[in-house]
């Protein structure tokens, strides 16, 4: 039977996203890639990025029109968890379809 | 990052130089809502109808607001936008909002000459009715409704001041590249009914991206009942930035139009 080598980083990464996501709670020092419905402009995104911007612990935050995903950090002061991302852009009139942890860029 | 494009720069550049040298004589129009707890801003300077609009969301869906329109009219009238003299039964106001009520025909794409001019000066309440946010595409209805007053400024009757409504509906949809929108609105008084459709539509020159400005090239036609123009296609250069939307242009009859809206 072949074992990918890779397999104790994926059973990790697994579990931390099993973790995360099934708490509700956000770790910190953690980037994430929020995949955005209806951000289809860059004047969409804006009001997107401010309403992030605003959230204390928040950082890096970046756009990718081509993908209508952002990326962004959470760091020490985030007090969140992936709810408040969900609210945050139901605030900015748009709709989170999904979020997941990524490897630091 | 990707390197800057000095052709749009320029054409920015040149843009801003134009809006503001339009930007004293704009007056007003509905725009839609940002986000919550945003302040849009939104001015129009497209003779014969020219708005300022000044928006606040305080819910996603819901938001207050100022609403100021500029519309120049003729005395002869060359719109049917009469809602109550028409049929010249009763004057209110010697026709001076009224360009109809002289009895003057209605003359399809026709341009009266500009006499009077109506200042309609609104509170409004602008609720998103309904969104939708697909993948790739978002679509919205928008409801806008005002009270105030008209004023004619300019025109045989000075004096008018009188108490009026206005409603409009926007249907729009878009996505990365195309953009459609339908809308109507109404501004009705006593003695003087303003009406105008527009259809619009546009397509993206580039790729939607969140660092450079994204031109396209859209156009308008609407029809106005009550104004010195009945029917107008609008071609205009839309640029398209976080912050701001930047419209400039002018109509196939050569009036100017710019618009900028603002998000803050």
């Amino acid at each position: 039977m072949n074992v990918p080598k890779a397999w104790p980083s994926l059973l990790l990464g697994g579990l931390l996203t099993l973790l995360v996501l099934g708490t509700g709670a956000a770790a910190t020092n953690t980037t994430w890639l929020l995949k955005i419905n209806g951000m289809v402009c860059a004047f969409c995104a804006q009001g997107i990025q401010k309403k992030l911007a605003a959230i204390p612990g928040i950082s890096d935050i970046s756009v990718d029109m081509a993908t209508r995903t952002v990326r962004l950090r959470t760091g020490e002061g985030f007090r969140g968890n992936t709810e408040t991302f969900r609210q945050v852009i139901k605030e900015a009139g748009y709709v989170l379809q999904s979020i997941e942890p990524k490897p630091a860029r | 990052m990707r390197p800057p494009l000095p052709p749009e720069r320029r054409l920015l550049a040149l843009a801003a130089g134009l809006l503001v040298a339009a930007a004293p004589t704009a007056a007003s129009l509905a725009a839609p809502l940002a986000y919550k707890d945003s302040t849009t801003l939104k001015l129009t300077y497209s003779p014969p109808w020219s708005t300022a609009d000044l928006n606040r969301a305080v819910t996603t869906h819901d938001g207050f607001g100022l609403s100021v329109n500029w519309i120049e009219t003729s005395s002869g009238g060359s719109g049917d936008g009469s809602s109550d003299d028409g049929g010249g039964g009763h004057h209110h106001h010697g026709g001076a909002a009224n360009p109809a009520a002289g009895g003057g025909g209605h003359s399809a794409h026709g341009m009266g000459n500009a006499d009077q001019a109506e200042l309609w000066s609104f509170v409004t309440y602008t609720r998103l009715l309904r969104r939708w946010n697909g993948s790739t595409s978002q679509a919205n209805i928008w409801l806008d409704l005002g009270a105030g007053t008209v004023s004619s400024l300019v025109g045989t009757n000075p004096n008018l001041q009188e108490a009026a409504l206005s409603a409009a509906v926007q249907i729009d949809a878009e996505t990365q590249r195309l953009y459609g929108a339908i809308s109507a609105r109404t501004l009705q008084s006593s003695s003087a009914s303003r009406n105008q459709a527009s259809i619009k539509t546009g397509v993206a020159l580039s790729a939607a991206n969140y660092e450079r400005i994204q031109p396209w090239i859209m156009v308008e036609v609407r029809g106005m009942q009550g104004t010195i123009m009945d029917v107008e296609v609008i071609p205009t250069l839309r640029l398209l930035h976080r912050r701001y939307v930047l419209e400039l242009g002018a109509s196939l009859h050569g009036h100017p139009h710019a618009s900028l809206r603002y998000t803050f």
